[in-house]
């Protein structure tokens, strides 16, 4: 949590394609990997508002992004070459470091035992699930905290103490008070997507451009009509950036729930490879996790695209 | 106005029920700080009135109590001889900055000034009346990041005609427009004006925009050693508009109203 922990107080940041618009006459210099460091910090920036709208406009649409895209593939290549490299050259030991020609053999072989879908399939459905559930909350009790002053006063110090909290300190107590069947790990996870979601909804209402409320008002509306109109649409942005925070932040509590009590999912197979002295399934395990967690993060990306160009 | 245009608050207020904005000593605080002190005016309906004043002299408090963005600590507002309400409905208010939604188009955000009890139909007609009104029909489907801040402005004001009001608000509409876009707005607001007299009321820092635009010009000022601004004096050209600057009267009244503004001008003494 502690590397979201900055990026959720600034829910204001560049979005990635901004940055990428900022340096559209080379594309070469905004490499793909890029998209993940600025995951961080997406959000309203107003892309228009810096020079004409038009030329900001046509830069974003991104039609280099092939290009982009393999260039962003170079870094993930020179690591496996060197992996390859390192243990052809025998630099680790097998159990340090299998080759991955070995991982992959690895995974042939959970694939043929039907395993390797189960654990994928179930740790996606553990991580959808409680997503759902912890951002459904967030954006409720975000928007409560936000727009009423005696909500927050109420809640938010004590709601700012849970966070504090880490994910893997529920665990125990998860699995006392839930068991350890499925239902512990969804909270779990939806614990995790709860509060990027919280934080960042509540900040965006409280911070809705007073004047843009005002003319709402003077122009009649007041109360859900108001809301809907005026401050959900102004926070929009913000509020998309937390609920992409939060789907990463999911794929982290997953894990934190697999390791401890589970006979399925990917955080299963890397304990259990653990204690089988499986190095192979072990990096099989985060590789997967690493693709499945950006893979996630990329469609969100060009989800968050289509909701900043429409509201702002 | 014409009877009103000795010093305010010697005006009697017999005339509320004819009166399109009537204030009867309206006073305004902020805890202890007074911002507005026995402010009396009384406008008839379809005026175009100037407040101009100093700044910090309370223009936009005083513009603001009209419309029923904020409530007097002292005094009474009266529309048409009834009280005026918080966001009172018969006032449309264009703000110093155009204040648009950014998510929706320049038609969308006109429309958002209609009545929330216009038949669908009949707002369409309207806003396509009124982006014709102040020229934009062609921008209709732009975002407020897509065009110019002078196209704004005409987009604020079409927005604040689209609640066919009774008293239309201006607070310092064109001070952040360049010296072209201004004089066009100038003659903007007097065609709209034209096209559909209500009451207008515009609050200024500018005593050349005071003088093209206004039928009366209210000035106002501290008093020595009292608290809070009020209206130091009313003034009425009677030259007829379009008016022009070389017109003795205007640089007569020009002077006066600076004078009254504590700006003593070498060149022109």
């Amino acid at each position: 949590m502690s590397q979201h922990h900055s990026a959720a107080g600034a829910p204001e940041g560049a979005p990635d394609d901004v940055t990428h618009a900022g340096s559209g006459a080379a594309p070469g210099t905004a490499a793909h990997g890029h998209a993940t460091v600025a995951s961080g910090a997406p959000g309203a920036a107003g892309p228009g508002s810096g020079t004409g709208p038009g030329s900001g406009r046509a830069r974003r649409s991104g039609r280099r992004r092939g290009p982009v895209v393999l260039l962003g593939l170079l870094v993930p290549a020179a690591l496996v070459a060197a992996w390859f490299w390192s243990t052809a050259a025998g630099v680790f030991t097998p159990v340090q470091l299998p080759p991955p020609q070995d991982v992959f053999t690895a995974a042939i072989d959970l694939i043929e035992r039907g395993q390797f879908f189960q654990h994928i399939g179930i740790s996606t459905q553990r991580v959808l699930l409680g997503y759902a559930i912890g951002a459904i909350l967030g954006l409720a009790v975000g928007a409560l905290v936000g727009l009423s002053r005696l909500s927050d006063v109420l809640f938010a110090p004590t709601i700012g103490a849970f966070r504090a909290v880490t994910g893997l300190a529920w665990v125990p107590l998860l699995a006392l008070w839930i068991g350890i069947g499925e239902d512990s790990k969804v909270t779990l996870v939806a614990i995790g997507a709860f509060f990027p979601v919280y934080t960042t909804v509540a900040a965006a209402l409280r911070h809705v451009d007073a004047q843009l409320v005002e003319a709402g008002r003077a122009f009649g509306l007041g109360g859900v009509k108001l809301l809907l109109t005026v401050q959900l649409p102004a926070a929009m942005p913000s509020v998309v950036a937390g609920l992409r925070l939060a789907l990463a932040q999911s794929w982290l509590f997953l894990v934190a729930a697999e390791l401890l009590a589970s006979s399925m999912g990917l955080g299963f197979l890397l304990i259990d490879s653990q204690n089988n002295g499986r190095t192979d399934r072990m990096i099989l395990a985060i590789v997967l996790l690493a693709v499945l967690g950006k893979l996630c993060d990329s469609v969100f990306a060009l989800v968050q695209k289509r909701v900043l160009d429409r509201w702002t | 106005m014409t009877e009103h245009t000795g010093q305010a608050g010697t005006s009697s207020a017999h005339s509320a029920t004819q009166d399109a904005v009537a204030l009867r000593a309206v006073g305004k605080s902020f805890s202890a700080h007074t911002v507005l002190r026995d402010v009396t005016l009384q406008i008839p309906a379809r005026r175009i009135v100037a407040i101009i004043g100093a700044s910090g002299s309370g223009k936009s408090t005083l513009l603001r109590l009209i419309g029923g963005l904020d409530t007097p600590t002292d005094g009474a507002v009266n529309i048409d001889g009834r009280a005026v309400a918080q966001y009172d409905p018969r006032c449309a208010f264009a703000f110093q900055e155009a204040r648009l939604l950014p998510w929706r188009t320049v038609a969308d955000n006109v429309a958002l000034g209609l009545p929330r009890d216009e038949d669908r139909a009949r707002g369409r007609t309207r806003i396509g009346e009124l982006l014709e009104l102040v020229g934009l029909t062609e921008f209709a489907g732009h975002k407020p990041k897509e065009i110019s801040g002078g196209m704004a402005q005409r987009t604020s004001l079409a927005r604040a005609l689209a609640r066919t009001p009774s008293v239309l608000l201006l607070d310092e509409p064109f001070g952040a427009l360049d010296a072209l876009t201004r004089l066009r707005m100038h003659d903007l607001l007097l065609d709209v004006h034209a096209a559909e007299p209500t009451t207008v009321i515009f609050v200024t820092h500018d005593v050349d925009e005071a003088l093209v635009l206004a039928d009366t010009i209210v000035v106002l000022g501290k008093e020595e050693g009292r608290p809070g601004a009020t209206v130091l004096q009313t003034v009425s050209p009677s030259q007829q508009r379009p008016r022009s600057h070389s017109d003795p009267e205007f640089t007569r009244l020009r002077q006066q109203l600076l004078a009254a503004l504590g700006v003593q001008l070498r060149s022109e003494a």
